[in-house]
């Protein structure tokens, strides 16, 4: 426990990552909104295009990276690399002899955001843990950058609506990445195995509210809600935003009125309308 | 024989998996298919339909129901596939390693990647070929750790993240010491398979957009079922020769495993 500048009294997380002492704020009106699903349906172009698509509206954004692999950079129209956080500003813990990673004393959370972030296009600020090279992580930087990441995400206090886009699949939710959220947005695309892993995500999180969003949908197929989930919204198949991929392009930059990028319009109006105003309901507890 | 199959979420890694275990078995190998993803789906590729895969057991969860701990000795891999597998079309035997069920309990998504590291280490692989469908993403890569003597594929959809997730895949492999590294362009046209050849320095196998694997894929079948000739399992079956293994496209006599 710390005594913030602000007088209130917050939680720093410890090392496993479970433990960190839950509190009642308001959050200004700002979205925090993890995107979940399994491989391939979208996830980074929902996630980027929404970032993107807010800060156009004049809203700080901070689209955070949570997947070791690359990807969110290229759909937000960021120029790629490997960088993690500064040393300085990560901090080992030890608990019950295991180890984790949290943002150091020294920093402030209130300007974490800023100051520890990269500028994307149309304003939008990029935090990222880092990437996985070819050494396959032998020095453990991205572990750290990775551990750090999800508990600054988790305790930062400035009125940005957050974007969080999760490595694929449900491990990461499991582990307990998605904490810093009050809305999920669960991504499947026609494919029977997303949908599966997309029922297996929902009932990871009960007491979540997610949207589920059903992506690459072809006109006359319901795809998704076929079997069985409880589809909220719907982004249509478009041929412009495979071809933005292919060539690691921003699909905002490419195809900006295209059916895909409108239907992710709409995902914004509809997070804004059903954001909750306040932090209140108690996280998820961590698995261990 | 071991492979691991790796690459970005969503360029095809269970799709593939599951058309190559089914022509490799159709061709007469004996196949131990091993569902690393602890979100397991290659049942359904596979051909075992989704209530079977569904229901199939995963190791590290049946172990913990039974009250192993991690700390046990290593069970014998031998012995858990003949208690935990199950048996699919053309006689590939399925083995999941673990499944992430619910938010509470043991540290399941640890325990799966070490649990599937294990069990493709330590299965026997002689006279029979163990194909491990990897979880998304280079960290599982790291887990399954394979050596020299087995096969790494990586495959990339046509996306730019997805052709720098398997170069980073091929580096790895190389680092590890893995003497076969494939690469596979995955529903791509010509212009994407130069691409990925000239980022990895290997020539990358094409295997084209195929819209019965795509319906298979969304049905929830193996592509094997729907149209078995199809030119993305043609082009599956290419790559089975790559690896020295006949599949059953191009056996002449098909032998079946009961």
């Amino acid at each position: 426990m710390s005594t913030r500048r602000d007088g209130r009294t917050a939680g720093r997380p410890d090392a496993s990552g479970g433990g960190v002492m839950q509190m009642r704020r308001t959050n200004g009106g700002a979205l925090r909104v993890g995107v979940v699903g399994s491989g391939g349906v979208g996830k980074s172009m929902i996630s980027a295009s929404l970032a993107r698509i807010l800060a156009r509206r004049g809203r700080s954004v901070l689209a955070v990276d949570l997947d070791p692999n690359p990807g969110l950079a290229y759909s937000l129209g960021l120029a790629p690399n490997d960088d993690g956080l500064p040393a300085e500003s990560t901090v080992r813990v030890e608990k019950g002899g295991l180890y984790g990673w949290a943002p150091a004393p020294e920093v402030d959370l209130t300007t974490a955001a800023l100051t520890l972030s990269r500028v994307a296009p149309d304003g939008v600020r990029y935090l990222s843990p880092g990437k996985i090279d070819a050494s396959g992580d032998a020095k453990g930087e991205v572990k750290r950058c990775l551990g750090t990441v999800r508990q600054m995400v988790d305790l930062l206090e400035a009125p940005w609506d957050v974007v969080a886009d999760l490595e694929a699949g449900t491990t990461t939710p499991y582990e307990g990445y998605a904490r810093f959220a009050d809305t999920m947005v669960v991504v499947a695309s026609g494919a029977w195995r997303s949908c599966v892993a997309a029922r297996r995500l929902l009932a990871l999180f009960p007491d979540m509210p997610a949207v589920v969003v059903a992506t690459k949908s072809t006109p006359g197929a319901s795809d998704a809600s076929r079997w069985g989930l409880p589809v909220r919204h719907t982004i249509p198949f478009d041929p412009d935003v495979l071809e933005a991929e292919r060539h690691g392009r921003a699909p905002i930059d490419v195809c900006p009125d295209g059916p895909a990028l409108s239907a992710v319009a709409a995902l914004a109006d509809l997070l804004l309308e059903t954001r909750p105003m306040t932090v209140s309901a108690p996280r998820a507890a961590a698995h261990r | 024989m071991k492979i691991v199959v790796t690459g970005k979420g969503g360029a095809g890694k269970t799709t593939i998996s599951g058309a190559l275990a089914r022509l490799l078995a159709r061709g007469g190998h004996r196949v131990v298919a091993l569902d690393c993803d602890p979100s397991p789906g290659l049942g359904i590729s596979l051909g075992l339909g989704p209530e079977a895969t569904e229901a199939a057991p995963a190791v590290l969860n049946s172990l913990v129901a039974l009250g192993h701990t991690h700390n046990d000795p290593d069970p014998d891999p031998e012995d858990l596939l003949t208690r935990f597998g199950v048996d699919g079309p053309d006689g590939v035997r399925l083995l999941v390693g673990g499944k992430v069920e619910q938010l509470a309990g043991a540290c399941v998504c640890c325990g799966s990647h070490s649990t599937t590291r294990k069990l493709f280490s330590n299965l026997p692989h002689e006279g029979r070929v163990v194909l491990a469908d990897l979880e998304a993403g280079l960290n599982d890569l790291i887990w399954a750790s394979p050596k020299a003597d087995d096969i790494v594929i990586a495959l990339a959809e046509p996306s730019a993240k997805g052709f720098e997730i398997a170069r980073r895949a091929c580096e790895l492999a190389e680092t590890m010491g893995v003497g076969q590294r494939i690469v596979v362009a995955n529903r791509a046209n010509g212009a994407d398979v130069e691409t990925l050849s000239e980022l990895t320095g290997l020539a990358a196998v094409a295997v084209p957009d195929d819209p019965a694997v795509a319906q298979a894929d969304r049905e929830g079948l193996a592509p094997i079922d729907v149209d078995p000739q199809s030119p993305a399992l043609l082009a599956i079956a290419s790559l089975a020769e790559q690896l020295g293994l006949v599949p059953a496209l191009a056996a002449a006599q098909p032998e079946r495993r009961g």
